[in-house]
């Protein structure tokens, strides 16, 4: 039968695919300086956290900058006196057996990931419904679902290709699947925040 | 334009579908009702709350039902034990500057409106997103979205208005906050409102039970 369905206050998950990166930026962004994070993760992360404002990487910073915009201005509708500004940044390395643990990024509204280098069994990308979150009825009543759904699932996982980039909203859990490969899998990790005033005028002004 | 997928996570689904025009029997049958004013005192509804459950309505409400089942089983996928079952229904009239505020239905998981009689102008249903809701992110940081209303979209906007045409049906979660802006027509709209509750064996093991 002809329907059609709305869906409404969905959260937008962002993809598009950047310029394949030169041999030389690859083995700079793939060659660094690692550490292991506090909490519940197996992988590193670079010890520098604004590997995006190295002048080395101006290129692909600009990349993802239009992409952040796009997103922000075209695709959300923001004001447009404000800028959105990448925050924080920094590279993932996970090795065979490699996961990152549920979590979501504070002092940030928009977060995304470049995926430098991934392969089809290196971890997909897990994003999680919160538990508040509810687009269909609340857990009182449980009905079994035949198969999963965009509207019935708690989870949605995405399969990600090398030189994709990836935003969505930062209060968005998500997790990475285990790296079952035997090659590296690296990725370019931020955080934007807009800058500018908000609420212009009115008795809730603030300059960021 | 840069080249981008933007996919639609964890939606509330709006269900839309166009019936057929309504039978002359029952169309008769909808004048032939008894309307009372309602406690809010901005519209009429029908005495009877289970008009649908009158002979008259029977292929109406079959109708009606197929929907409800595409949508259920086709769309979101429910488990085809449980039945879903059509519990209430009535028919609003809004005269001219009647309208509806803001509710949502309980004792109800889907709730859904046929269109009888509308106009262009008798009023757009305007769904709520509900403040506890955070699809972007939290108030804290309030930031404009609304200086072009073209740019209103399903991700950004606070509000979405359904502009219904006659014979449309619509359906969505029960729990989603609505409304009916006033009706600037002088023809009355007509409108048919019903709830549907799943019965049958839900869950399994702990969480097992029949209703």
């Amino acid at each position: 039968m002809k329907h059609e369905i709305i869906p409404l206050f969905s959260i937008p998950l962002y993809k598009a695919e950047l310029s394949p990166l030169d041999p030389l930026m690859f083995q700079k962004l793939t060659n660094n300086e690692w550490e292991k994070t506090e909490g519940f993760v197996t992988h590193v992360e670079t010890a520098e956290r604004h590997l995006l404002d190295r002048p080395e990487y101006k290129g692909l910073k600009k990349a993802i900058q239009q992409h952040v915009d796009y997103f922000a201005y075209e695709v959300l509708g923001c004001q447009r006196d404000l800028t959105w500004e990448i925050t924080t940044s920094w590279v993932n390395r996970s090795k065979n057996g490699d996961y990152h643990a549920n979590h979501w990024h504070s002092n940030s509204l928009i977060s995304g990931v470049f995926y430098i280098y991934t392969n089809p069994s290196s971890g997909a990308i897990v994003f999680h419904k919160d538990k508040n979150h509810k687009n269909l009825w609340g857990d009182t009543l449980r009905i079994d679902w035949d198969k999963e759904t965009d509207y019935n699932s708690e989870a949605v996982g995405i399969l990600p290709k090398t030189n994709e980039l990836l935003m969505f909203p930062s209060i968005l859990a998500h997790s990475v699947l285990s790296n079952t490969s035997n090659e590296s899998r690296y990725s370019l990790a931020f955080n934007v925040f807009p800058r500018g005033v908000f609420g212009e005028s009115g008795n809730s002004e603030l300059t960021l | 334009m840069m080249e981008h997928t933007v996919t639609p996570l964890f939606p509330i689904p709006l269900y839309s579908a166009s019936l057929g025009s309504l039978e002359n029997n029952i169309r008769n049958s909808v004048n032939s009702l008894e309307f009372e004013r309602m406690p809010s005192e901005d519209g009429h509804y029908t005495v009877d709350k289970f008009v649908l459950d009158r002979e008259e309505f029977a292929p109406l409400k079959q109708k009606i039902q197929n929907h409800i089942e595409q949508f259920l089983y086709e769309v979101l996928n429910c488990d085809p034990e449980v039945n879903f079952e059509i519990q209430n229904s009535w028919i609003n009239k809004h005269n001219e500057n009647d309208s509806a505020g803001l509710h949502n239905h309980s004792n109800s998981l889907i709730s859904g409106v046929y269109y009888i009689d509308v106009d262009d102008v008798s009023g757009a249903i305007s769904f709520l997103k509900d403040k506890g809701h955070i699809n972007l992110w939290p108030d804290v940081v309030n930031i404009q979205t609304d200086y072009d209303s073209k740019k209103l979209n399903i991700f950004n906007t606070q509000w979405w208005n359904y502009i219904p045409k006659k014979n449309d049906l619509i359906m969505f979660p029960s729990m989603l906050y609505h409304q009916v802006e006033e009706n600037k027509s002088k023809k009355i709209r007509y409108s048919l409102a019903f709830n549907v509750f799943p019965r049958g064996n839900l869950g399994g093991t702990l969480n097992k039970l029949k209703i």
